[in-house]
């Protein structure tokens, strides 16, 4: 895509672990500080897309009450109930039909009103798994992690290091609910074990939180400033874990190749600067380097050993902190999607990477990374 | 107008617990559960890409419906694994119930495509790897119930 859509706006709550607001206030700070960047009043808004989720709001139809906050009141909205870049492509292709300029997107959801992993049983099957009581989003995440160390020869030390690498890079993140600037993998590994090889620092942040992101169309952006533009995205979703694979994540790939077909993308390596990925456990973040093509299928420990996704390596991955740092269901891709922007425009502070001209983001759903998407993003 | 101080309520109630969900998937289990008693294992296949599905499903990736009941065995080979955390690792004393912990294996039994998830009995952690070679554990006289495939054991 050539300056079809761009990302003109963006805003991002901090990321609390019991926020002091209903989420209704947490949309409604930012969707107006995202209209405020953009310049924009709410009746310029042609469509308003909110990504949330009935399960864990504990009530049905969960985007009934984010009307007036997201700004959406007598407008054309709608919902995703999967994350939030999915509520982006879905305000992209709304956008590509022609019919609108202007679009809100809102994503959000508040893991202080919820017993952590205990809504994700729901996913599970229903005829034996749940029934057995032996998985959960952890413990299979930790079936994940162990098929994915046994095909790429990866171990406990490199996982761990990721998510050193990731709460050390959230020490210059704000936002960040949990960061920790001298965390090695020695300390991760000296965390408490949940489902072996996953420890408590090897899982992402669940939170409290909500992101707005607003996108304009080719011509609507060429007020704005600095607009980032969407060059490609893919998305695929597999099977079920127990008829898949899990040492592989298929699904990122296939995702990965559609959006780089679509971005010009020959060489991810080489032409992608930057990139935010969601791991919800650390180890998928060396499974998405592999998936997304930055190192070769089984090398992602290698590559991590290398450095080059250090915040000062040559393909820096996560310098935000991930979803180590803060992940809010419904919104952590949304906020890959806000640091890769931020990134490209040079407004990523203490931690900007320098010379960033085109960013990758990832967004997943369902239990080991059962569905994924990735956006590619390139400033001017 | 006279105002009348009054509560309507709704009558009922939301547990999930007793929603009556339709899933033609336990149709199909109960006749595994029947199989079971003879300590077999029943799977069903899709005619179409040949996929073997145990447990049985009632649909494929392909968009069919799998209808072929074949008998699969009761070895097979571990895909992946975990153990669970509440006990001594590595020389850190994790709190919680002592003693060895939970192993849960993926478990692929030779002639199906897909994994059952079940523990691992008769073995410590450190004896386990990816690719070990299982059989499943049966009960004594087999209830036709899922806890007869609970569990499985090293060969």
């Amino acid at each position: 895509m050539d300056k079809e859509v761009a990302i003109i706006a963006y805003a991002q709550t901090p990321y609390e672990a019991d926020a002091n607001a209903s989420r209704e206030m947490q949309v409604l700070q930012v969707a107006k500080a995202a209209l405020e960047a953009a310049g924009l009043k709410r009746d310029e808004l042609d469509t308003v897309i909110t990504a949330n989720n009935d399960y864990l709001d504990g009530r049905t139809i969960s985007n009934m009450r984010l009307v007036e906050p997201s700004g959406a009141w007598r407008k054309n909205e709608s919902k995703v109930e999967m994350d939030g870049a999915y509520a982006v492509l879905y305000a992209l292709m709304r956008i590509l039909s022609g019919d609108h300029g202007i679009a809100m997107v809102v994503g959000e959801s508040q893991a202080s009103v919820y017993a952590g992993y205990v809504p994700g049983t729901m996913m599970l099957d229903p005829t034996f798994d749940r029934q057995r009581g032996l998985l959960n989003e952890v413990s299979a995440a930790a079936l994940q992690a162990r098929a994915y160390m046994h095909a790429s020869g990866v171990t406990e030390e490199q996982i761990a290091g990721v998510a050193a690498k990731n709460l050390g890079n959230a020490a210059k993140n704000p936002l960040a609910l949990r960061s920790d600037a001298g965390a090695d993998a020695a300390k991760v590994l000296a965390s408490r074990m949940l489902y072996s090889p996953i420890r408590e620092l090897m899982t992402s942040a669940l939170c409290d939180g909500a992101c707005a992101i607003i996108l304009a169309s080719g011509k609507a952006a060429t007020k704005a400033e600095k607009p980032v533009w969407i060059k490609g995205v893919g998305f695929s979703h597999d099977s079920y874990l127990t008829e898949r694979s899990l040492s592989r994540l298929t699904s990122l790939k296939d995702a990965a190749s559609r959006c780089y077909s679509m971005a010009g993308i020959e060489n991810p390596a080489s032409q992608i600067d930057l990139a935010e990925v969601h791991e919800c456990f650390a180890h998928e973040e060396l499974m998405a380097y592999e998936a997304l093509g930055f190192c070769p299928e089984g090398e992602g420990g290698a590559f991590f050993d290398s450095g080059a996704t250090r915040i000062d390596g040559s393909l820096p991955v996560n310098a935000s902190g991930g979803a180590m740092c803060a992940n809010v269901v419904c919104a952590a891709g949304m906020a890959r999607i806000i640091e890769a922007s931020m990134q490209i425009r040079g407004e990523a502070g203490e931690r900007q990477v320098e010379g960033v001209k085109t960013a990758l983001a990832h967004g997943q759903t369902g239990i080991c990374a059962q569905e994924n998407i990735v956006f590619v993003l390139g400033g001017e | 107008m006279e105002y009348k101080n009054e509560t309507v309520s709704i009558q009922g109630g939301w547990p999930l617990e007793h929603w009556q969900w339709k899933f033609e998937s336990l149709d199909l289990i109960r006749k595994t559960l029947e199989g079971l008693k003879e300590k077999k294992l029943l799977a069903l296949k899709c005619r179409n890409c040949g996929l073997v599905y145990f447990l049985p499903k009632p649909y494929c990736r392909c968009l069919s419906i799998p209808d072929q009941w074949v008998e699969i065995k009761d070895t097979g080979t571990i895909t992946t694994y975990t153990f669970t955390g509440a006990w001594a690792y590595e020389g850190i004393q994790e709190e919680g119930p002592s003693g060895t912990p939970m192993i849960i294996a993926g478990v692929v039994y030779d002639g199906s495509d897909t994994m059952t998830v079940c523990t691992l009995d008769e073995a410590k952690p450190e004896e386990v790897s990816v690719g070990m070679r299982v059989q499943l554990k049966w009960p004594d006289e087999p209830q036709g119930r899922l806890d007869d495939i609970a569990h499985c054991v090293p060969i």
